[in-house]
């Protein structure tokens, strides 16, 4: 079975853009290239769980064919380990139900098989779960009320790759913030496996002011066009199927 | 796709008629419900059943392919049969999937808490550790062990594990934790499914038993080992709890055979003395004991500790 990469970005943000690019729209760009975009929202201890400014978190997430949650700074590591499986599993489901289709025609997808061949169906996506390749660009809102909530981050990115060291499949990270005071966008630590680089990353990060949301992300997601080859999981490429499956039915 | 409430809600009196093998199931209340789904008490022919529905049909297809391949062990019944997989039309024509699966009926591990007394707790885990063992064995970890997820049966006072969403293939990244139970939050080892992750567990849920109850506190810092220490309870036990929790023993049976050697000489004095204390605690201990049932997510499958051989296979 050939293996493919999953390519996702994870916005941590508190907030709403103020400058620059449509956020919304500039996510959609990306899901097209095959990069999925997910979006947690962190909120003030005494903001409610659903306030309006966060609205924006959605929305991004949802066009960039990713996952959105809205979380308090404590419950931020269960919730991005969580998402970023999800999000994986998502694709994965995504991609599979695609090659279902060119087998039996158009309508099928995993749930219009019967119970016993879906299963067969979870198994191959478990699989491709567990042993695809992954990359996750995080990208960290550094505006000057996400201060008090870096050490909340830091956490959650380092059980975040605790989750992917125990994945078969290789995985690597990088970690951008933006604002910072001469640009959008700042890379803090390229493409690595080494979750103990995190470590030395985080000190690193200045707090600005503005919120360029849109034109951090379109910056950002250029780092997967230097550094990636060809196999994004998303084109119909891969012999994911077994050929088994048509006898089964 | 996933779903932020996979959860479906479903009242008494409800019919859920399957769509491929059309059996269909009255809806009687339910049990629990949780991050990937809601079970409830159905009957069919004037026989009880646990069925779990979710907006997720990924969890169902998931979850019955665990029980599925529990039914595959040669000679032994690991929790009771997977009785049927289907989708039903919910109301409005949303359609969800469901499996059906033998009820179990008993109270869980942290409902029993306030009333546990040490040579008790030493009697359960040794059970646990037994069906764990035959886990192993069949190359999967349990990966959520909790209290709230360990029943101990009504009528025969079996111990059985329940909720399969964590059973995972040894050598893969555990699918689904608790914080507390998870051998990586208290970086004490990986993520990834050996049998010494469910030792770390049960190590864990021993602990819980304690009234003293810190774990939450020991949060701070992540020392686990500091509030094992504190844990005056299970004195006893602690050094076959430390060795669990630093991944000391070769397999469950290793750690079995010294929980046995240490329950076997409690003196029953100090079973006396320690349930003397519980009452004492008591009032403390209901506090608890409520906060825990709240969180429950109960009803998954059972394994059956009991070794019943499986004719029908």
């Amino acid at each position: 079975m050939n293996k493919g990469t999953v390519s996702q970005i994870l916005l941590i943000t508190d907030g709403c853009s103020n400058q620059g690019e449509d956020p919304v729209s500039v996510s959609q760009q990306i899901a097209q290239e095959g990069i999925t975009v997910n979006v947690i929202g962190v909120l003030e201890d005494d903001q409610t769980e659903d306030p309006t400014g966060l609205q924006e978190v959605n929305d991004i997430a949802e066009a960039g064919g990713g996952i959105s949650r809205i979380v308090y700074a404590d419950d931020l590591s269960e919730t991005v380990q969580m998402v970023t499986k999800q999000a994986m599993n998502q694709t994965i489901q995504g991609y599979v139900n695609k090659e279902l289709q060119q087998i039996f025609g158009k309508e099928t997808d995993e749930e219009s098989l019967p119970p016993e061949t879906r299963g067969e169906v979870q198994e191959v996506m478990e699989e491709l779960g567990e042993t695809c390749d992954l990359k996750v660009l995080v990208l960290v809102d550094t505006s000057a009320s996400m201060q008090n909530k870096m050490s909340s981050v830091k956490e959650s990115l380092d059980d975040l790759i605790l989750s992917l060291d125990a994945r078969a499949g290789s995985h690597y990270f990088s970690i951008y913030q933006f604002p910072t005071r001469k640009k959008v966008v700042k890379e803090l630590l390229d493409w690595t496996n080494d979750g103990d680089r995190l470590a030395k990353v985080f000190p690193k990060f200045a707090v600005g002011g503005i919120t360029p949301t849109g034109t951090a992300l379109k910056e950002a997601a250029k780092a997967f066009h230097i550094s990636m080859g060809d196999e994004v999981m998303r084109g119909a490429a891969y012999d994911v199927v077994d050929s088994s499956y048509r006898q089964s039915l | 796709m996933s779903s932020i409430h996979p959860t479906v809600s479903l009242y008494k009196g409800d019919r859920i008629q399957g769509v491929w093998n059309h059996k269909q199931y009255r809806i009687e209340r339910l049990l629990g419900e949780g991050a990937r789904g809601s079970t409830y008490l159905a009957s069919i022919n004037q026989s009880l059943v646990a069925l779990k529905i979710s907006k997720d049909p990924a969890v169902i297809t998931a979850e019955s392919n665990v029980l599925r391949k529990f039914r595959k062990a040669q000679g032994v019944k690991l929790g009771p049969s997977l009785l049927d997989v289907d989708d039903s039309y919910i109301r409005q024509g949303e359609k969800y999937s469901f499996y059906v699966m033998e009820y179990v009926q008993g109270r869980t591990l942290s409902e029993h808490f306030s009333s546990i007394g040490l040579k008790w707790l030493g009697q359960i885990t040794s059970e646990l550790l037994k069906a764990l063992h035959q886990l192993h064995l069949l190359g999967f970890v349990f990966g959520d062990l909790k209290p709230d997820n360990i029943i101990i049966e009504q009528q025969t006072k079996q111990v059985r594990l329940v909720d399969v969403g964590g059973v995972t293939q040894i050598g893969r990244g555990i699918r689904e934790y608790t914080t507390f139970y998870d051998r990586g939050y208290w970086r004490l080892g990986s993520r990834k499914a050996d049998p010494k992750y469910d030792l770390f567990s049960l190590a864990i849920c021993m602990i819980q038993a304690d009234p003293s109850n810190r774990l939450k506190v020991a949060s701070q810092n992540r020392d686990v080992l500091k509030v094992l220490a504190a844990s005056q309870m299970v004195t006893p036990f602690q050094s076959v709890i430390k060795k669990a929790l630093l991944g000391k023993h070769a397999n469950a049976l290793a750690m079995k055979r010294e929980i046995d050697y240490v329950t076997k000489r409690l003196p029953v004095a100090t079973q006396a003395q320690n349930n003397v204390k519980t009452l004492l605690r008591k009032g403390k201990g209901d506090i608890d004991r409520a906060e825990v049932i709240s969180i429950s997510s109960l009803v998954g499958i059972h394994l059956s500790v009991l070794y019943l051989i499986l004719q029908a296979l």
